[in-house]
């Protein structure tokens, strides 16, 4: 599952990159990850995913990696968590691109993917797909409010 | 008796009366003393890199026994398949779908054991996944097998041509005639894309091994449709000769191709080995679904045609997905080609045919191999020509339809049915039929040569009482193989039904037999028994003239004793004559080979299996929703051997043609199966069949089996899907290309055929 999130911050670089710079700050924007520790500054840190989906209540430890780091335009990072209970693993890579535009404002753009494997994925994915979207939804909300812009639909 | 007083008479089949009471034993009953339960446990990635995998918590376990994983194999030669020796026994590093084993619990129940499987620790690297064949086929695709390690000439004729350094697994290519010369001349060429979807077998019984592994061989009591192959399989992997490896095949709950070749014996057999005892592994249905299914295709064709409907020339290419192992796909790929021919004459074909590998369940052998697929694409195209010429699709077919002893492809048999005499009697019986409107019919018509490979052989025992003992390899799966034998053997020795019985299968006793599959028993081993019976009739007589004197000529096999000049003898009499005892029997053996019948048998096919369908749709244009009112399947089957089973058959196959017609299609998402489950997986039900369904057995007499016989039972399902869709054309216009044909699908089509009509 790929989502895709495309704004335009009226702010410039340099003011929006803290906020991605501090990993456990952009972590706890995702829906359901708490206890974002940090291990290794800027290269690894644990979290839990807690999600309900459908029936299922899921509690997976998690490992995020910062896989590449381009100050102040780049971060990518990957997540992967295990529920031992009903046999779900989670994947995600998060791919945060920032550029400069014409006029001192940012083009932020959020490629996410998220794989699901396990009983989950095989007994209910359009149940897990559904979830994915409005934990994404929610993302855009939470990051849109930390930058101080409108809500899309707003 | 002869066959027509026969076929009135007593019931042929033996097995009804044991099924509807619950006596039967299908081999998901058996029991073996001291026998554990199996439980596997399957990747959930689509393609990764196994770790590390820590059994310890699993065997800790109270009642876990063994646990079966790759690091077992160290050592050992653990590659197997029927093509390619590209399947390890169990994954040992590496995952190539949803659904390879990775790991298997022996315990003393399968509930223990089900239990431990979420005891195993299996630590993945994912790596990068394709489900899609023509993904599969580019350059930077990710590779599922990097060494291609081929068979020859083991379980078909021949080898695979597969691509080493990429994902394709069999390429075949076929010319004939001038391909370039006859498109030249064309006035038009049509070029189509079809799709076929990925489909499962459905079995009501799910695949079902119990293996005993000792020091001294191997038994399995398996739900399998070729004992002889899991022996060979077996044999080469476990390093033991084939005749201490005994297969022993109990009643088996619908196999459909599903349980051909060799499915889930070695896994099973290995488990034994592990475990030190025998072990039963039943899968669940949803495990069955990860085991094997057909193969799904992306078909191209390109069809050159004069203006007054003539066909000079065609092209097929078809792409086949064939999940992570090639099982039989090679097969099925090379079937698929020639299958898309039809039962038409052309100047010229160019043929082309691709099985790819690709991170989904393993593709296999499924009734027609590469036949619905084919002919789908096929028979759509052949009604967007007639359309577009503004021809009849019937008469279109008409035209060109070869006629019996035309040749369709140069190194195959001539096709030996007539094909617009079966047309034009399904297309009249459709008529006849209360309610017929031509305004919502479609129509199709089919050829497949099925992979009968002429190797059958069969014992015939005559016991001194004078009861028969018929016994063969080939495999009970609700076909009515038996009762059909048991008849064949019956006329030979003319003897009545109720004194000949058939024995189980079991490769420890039963002469080698190919398979059962491909439509082939009926004729192939029918040919055996009859041979067989020949051969006890040879020694009757022998004996008869013997003891009593006079010409063998005059001796005759009748009901219980030999007739002759001086009457009727018992056998019983026979026997005390010649052994001074009441005691002792005949035993005959019957082969069929390529080399039989100074090799009349060997050019292939040994029959043509074709099929007509006609279909009258009643469609809810608002909701695209579809169902068949009204079906006429005819097929040539040369003589009926039991009208009961082979109208079954017949029925049986154009309703799971219907399957894949509307509603079948395993999905596949993010490399994930994501309706491998019956909740989400439909198949017709009984109130989505045809309310009006008339079989139309022709018997022409001159097939190569017993009585004149063909085989039968897999060529109804070729013609049900394009039935539907040209019928859709005939009633809206509309032209769906890819299956099923779902509400949407059709709504959309509906929908844009309307909006065409109104430019």
């Amino acid at each position: 599952m790929n989502f895709r999130m495309d704004l335009t911050v009226p702010a410039p670089r340099d003011s929006i990159w803290p906020i991605f710079f501090d990993v456990a700050r952009i972590a706890s924007l995702i829906p359901g990850c708490e206890q974002v520790t940090e291990i290794e500054p800027l290269e690894l840190y644990s979290a839990v995913m807690k999600q309900k989906i459908g029936p299922f209540k899921m509690e997976a430890p998690a490992e995020v990696r910062v896989e590449e780091m381009t100050e102040p335009s780049r971060l990518k990072a990957h997540a992967r968590g295990k529920d031992k209970v009903t046999g779900t693993t989670m994947d995600v890579m998060l791919d945060v691109t920032l550029e400069e535009t014409d006029d001192d404002g940012t083009q932020l753009v959020v490629d996410a993917s998220l794989t699901v494997a396990g009983r989950l994925a095989s007994l209910g994915f359009s149940v897990v797909k559904k979830k994915a979207e409005e934990m994404f939804a929610e993302f855009e909300r939470r990051l849109r409010a930390e930058l101080g812009m409108p809500d899309a639909a707003a | 008796m002869d066959r027509a007083t026969q076929q009135q008479g007593a019931e042929i089949r033996d097995d009804y009366l044991e099924k509807v009471t619950g006596a039967a034993v299908y081999a998901s009953d058996v029991t073996v003393p001291g026998m554990l339960h199996g439980r596997v446990l399957r990747s959930p990635m689509p393609h990764a890199k196994i770790r590390s995998i820590d059994t310890s918590r699993a065997l800790a376990m109270p009642g876990v026994v063994a646990v079966l994983t790759g690091a077992d194999l160290a050592g050992m030669s653990h590659h197997w398949g029927l093509y390619l020796r590209d399947r390890p026994l169990i994954a040992v590093d590496r995952v190539r779908y949803v659904g390879d084993p990775v790991a298997a619990v022996a315990a003393v129940d399968e509930f223990t054991a089900e239990e431990a499987l979420d005891a195993i620790d299996v630590d993945y690297e994912p790596l990068p996944h394709v489900t899609d064949a023509e993904e599969a086929m580019l350059p930077d695709a990710p590779l599922l097998h990097e060494h291609h390690d081929k068979l020859r000439d083991f379980y078909f004729r021949g080898e695979t041509r597969s691509t080493e350094g990429s994902n394709v697994f069999q390429h075949y290519e076929y010319a004939q005639g001038d391909v370039d010369a006859a498109f030249a001349k064309a006035d038009r060429v049509f070029e189509d894309r079809f799709t076929f979807p990925i489909v499962f077998h459905y079995a009501m019984e799910p695949h079902v091994v119990t293996a005993d592994y000792r020091d001294d061989g191997i038994t399995l009591w398996s739900g399998s449709q070729s004992p002889t192959t899991v022996q060979k399989v077996l044999s080469q992997l476990f390093g033991v000769p084939l005749a201490r490896i005994r297969v022993i095949v109990p009643y088996i709950g619908g196999g459909f191709g599903g349980k051909s070749s060799v499915k889930i014996d070695p896994l099973v057999a290995a488990l034994s080995w592990k475990a030190k005892a025998p072990v039963r592994v039943c899968l669940a249905i949803n495990e069955s679904m990860l085991t094997a299914r057909r193969l799904s295709a992306a078909i191209y064709l390109k069809t050159a045609v004069t203006n007054a409907g003539r066909l000079l020339a065609k092209s097929v290419r078809v792409v086949m997905n064939g999940g992570a192992y090639a099982d039989t796909g090679p097969a099925v790929a090379v079937k698929a080609a020639i299958r898309a021919i039809g039962p038409y004459r052309f100047e010229a074909l160019k043929l082309e045919s691709y099985a790819v590998y690709t991170n989904t369940v393993p593709g296999a052998a499924f009734r027609s191999i590469g036949g619905p697929p084919a002919v789908w694409a096929t028979e759509s195209q052949m009604d967007i020509i007639a359309r577009e010429l503004a021809i009849d699709p019937v008469d279109f077919r008409l035209r060109n339809l070869a006629a019996k002893g035309d040749s369709v492809k140069a190194d195959l048999r001539p096709i030996d049915v007539d094909m617009p005499g079966m047309l034009r009697a399904a297309v009249g019986a459709m008529d006849a039929e209360p309610g017929a409107n031509a305004k919502v019919r479609g129509v199709a018509v089919a050829a497949s040569d099925p992979a009968n490979i002429p190797i059958a052989s069969a014992i015939v025992r005559l016991k001194v009482d004078g009861s028969v003992l018929v016994i063969t390899n080939s495999i009970e799966m609700g076909q009515g193989v038996h009762g059909v034998l048991r008849s064949v053997a019956s006329q030979a020795l003319a003897q009545p039904m109720d004194r000949v019985h058939f024995a189980r299968p079991d490769t420890d006793s039963a002469p080698y037999d190919w398979a059962t599959g491909a439509s082939r028993s009926t004729v192939t081993m029918g040919l055996a028994v009859e041979e067989a019976c020949l051969d006890v009739l040879k020694q009757v007589r022998e004996l008869a003239v013997e003891m009593l004197g006079g010409e063998m000529s005059a001796y005759a096999l009748v009901d219980n004793g030999v007739t002759g000049p001086s009457g009727f003898t018992a056998l019983r009499d026979l026997f005390i004559r010649a052994y001074g005892m009441d005691s002792g029997e005949l035993v005959g053996i019957g082969r069929i080979t390529p080399r039989s019948r100074n090799g009349a048998l060997a050019k292939s096919p040994l029959f043509w299996e074709t099929a007509v369908g006609v279909g009258e749709v009643d469609v809810d244009a608002e909701t695209g929703q579809v169902r068949v009112a009204r079906y006429v399947s005819a097929a040539d089957v040369g003589r009926v051997m039991n009208r009961k089973a082979a109208e079954g058959q017949d029925e049986g196959a154009a309703i799971q043609g219907l399957g894949h017609s509307l509603f079948e299609e395993l999905v596949y998402e993010d490399g994930q199966p994501i309706n491998a489950s019956l909740i989400d997986y439909h198949v017709p039900a009984i109130d989505e069949t045809p309310p009006r369904f008339h079989t139309l057995l022709i018997e022409s007499g001159d097939g190569p089996g017993p009585g004149g016989s063909r085989g039968m039972g897999e060529g109804a399902i070729l013609p049900v899907a394009p039935v539907v869709a040209n019928a859709l054309a005939t009633a809206y216009g509309a032209r769906v290309t890819d299956l099923p044909l779902t509400p949407e699908r059709v709504w959309r089509a509906i929908r844009e055929a309307k909006a065409k009509a109104a430019k």
